[in-house]
């Protein structure tokens, strides 16, 4: 008898997924022609830096849809702008080797008339406000210095808006070993040389969309600067700055000569030569992320005080 | 009611119906960790612990579970969840994902003290921070 209700189980939960992955691709096809969206379409940056687009449902046609790795990077266009980038993304494809840096590869709008467009402002964390921002991460398929799979993209993009997907989708592959249909699509307005964000999409081949199924645009902004998309050149937005981070009391002081961190009222902070001093005002779970050679204060131990 | 779970680096839950990441590295500490008492699961999670066997599927862990038994929680139920534990193992992967369900109030905001933190590595991940918290 238990053996039996085992089964009902099993087959019960078969049938679901079964069905889960149907629904997921006849939503697949039922919008999969519509894909004519253009910046229209896009709702307004609104503080989050990436809204779902076609009810999360990526627009991959049935017939683009293989588990044959491959990716393909379109031609730059005539003003050398990235268009989309197109894969099916595998392990065969992740790098193996660490990344080179990419200084040598400038896309559209970093630089303006021979002058870099990539300013610094101290209320970015890491200072820029630009990245040579890959279209398909190199963590997923080790394509690094190539222009065609560079845009130039914020700081936020790149990292609140891009990188999470990227880390979703290279933990999955990893885990899986299974198949990944990825495409990025640029978005600019009309002669723009910086694109005003991505739709990004994904897909997981193998278990129909049941790991992996997305579709979002990632806005290419910054909170504090305004962007001048039509050649990259930007400034401090001061209409935002009561709002903006740089008004934000310092979260840690950070010692670029002992790499270690602290809080604003240790003793040590205070005692700090000027020279030596750096301040992080940024969303704090991340520091270890932005600074991992710095290590806590034992003093005033920052470490055990914040968690946000 | 004690509780186990899995984030990305912000609290990150849930992503369009979806757990944001998993790593049976994880999974097979907390079994570990649990040892004898009972884990109840949501029967969406049963292809986290199908290969290990020695867990409880219900509809309503919450309400079933046993004073000393575990939880292994995912999605809004860590949330709803987390209030009444007693003991709380969390796991956090260490990288961002996308989110649309997020742990905003950490266990510490919550009364609970940490008592153990360890780093791991796991099989998709680089590192795994596993926190112990109890509430007194």
């Amino acid at each position: 008898m238990s053996s039996f209700k085992h089964l009902a189980v099993f087959i019960r939960r078969i049938l679901a997924l079964v069905t889960l992955a149907s629904i997921i691709l006849s939503l697949l096809s039922s919008c999969s022609d519509e894909k004519d969206i253009s910046l229209e379409d896009i709702p307004a940056y609104c503080g989050e830096a990436y809204v779902e687009i076609n009810r999360n449902v990526p627009y991959f046609t049935s017939d683009e849809i293989t588990d044959k790795p491959f990716i393909e990077f379109s031609e730059l266009d005539e003003l050398r702008r990235a268009g989309v980038a197109f894969a099916c993304l595998s392990k065969s494809l992740m790098p193996t080797e660490e990344r080179e840096p990419i200084f040598s590869e400038n896309p559209t709008g970093f630089y303006s008339d021979g002058v870099s467009n990539n300013n610094k402002y101290k209320f970015i964390d890491g200072y820029y406000v630009y990245n040579r921002s890959h279209l398909i991460g190199f963590q997923l398929c080790g394509e690094n210095a190539n222009i065609k799979n560079l845009i130039t993209g914020t700081r936020s993009m790149n990292i609140d808006g891009m990188l999470p997907f990227e880390n979703k989708v290279a933990d999955y592959i990893k885990r899986t070993g299974y198949h990944v249909m990825y495409r990025a699509t640029p978005m600019f307005s009309e002669y723009d040389l910086v694109a005003r964000g991505v739709l990004l999409e994904g897909y997981s081949v193998e278990d129909g969309g049941v790991g992996i199924c997305f579709c979002v645009f990632v806005y290419n902004v910054e909170v504090g600067v305004i962007i001048d998309y039509y050649n990259g050149e930007n400034k401090v937005d001061t209409t935002k700055a009561e709002e903006s981070d740089f008004t934000k009391a310092p979260s840690y002081v950070l010692n670029t000569s002992s790499k270690k961190y602290h809080l604003p009222e240790c003793h040590y902070a205070k005692s700090t030569a000027e020279e030596y001093i750096q301040y992080y005002t940024y969303e704090l779970s991340r520091f270890s992320y932005y600074h991992p050679d710095y290590s806590p204060c034992m003093s005033c131990k920052p470490h055990e005080y914040h968690r946000d | 009611m004690n509780i186990g779970f899995c984030m990305g680096k912000r609290g990150e839950l849930f992503f369009n119906n979806r757990r944001v990441a998993r790593d049976e590295y994880a999974i097979i500490d907390f079994i570990n960790t649990v040892g004898e008492k009972k884990i109840y699961i949501k029967p969406y999670s049963e292809r986290l612990f199908k290969d290990f066997g020695g867990y409880i599927i219900s509809e309503d862990p919450s309400a079933e579970c046993g004073e000393d038994d575990f939880f292994f929680a995912e999605g809004e139920d860590v949330l709803r969840a987390l209030p009444l534990a007693k003991k709380v193992i969390s796991y956090d992967f260490s990288l961002e994902y996308p989110f649309d369900i997020k742990l905003d109030t950490p266990p510490l905001e919550l009364g609970f003290r940490r008592v153990d933190r360890k780093k791991m590595t796991g099989f998709a991940h680089d590192k795994i921070v596993k926190d112990v918290y109890v509430k007194d």
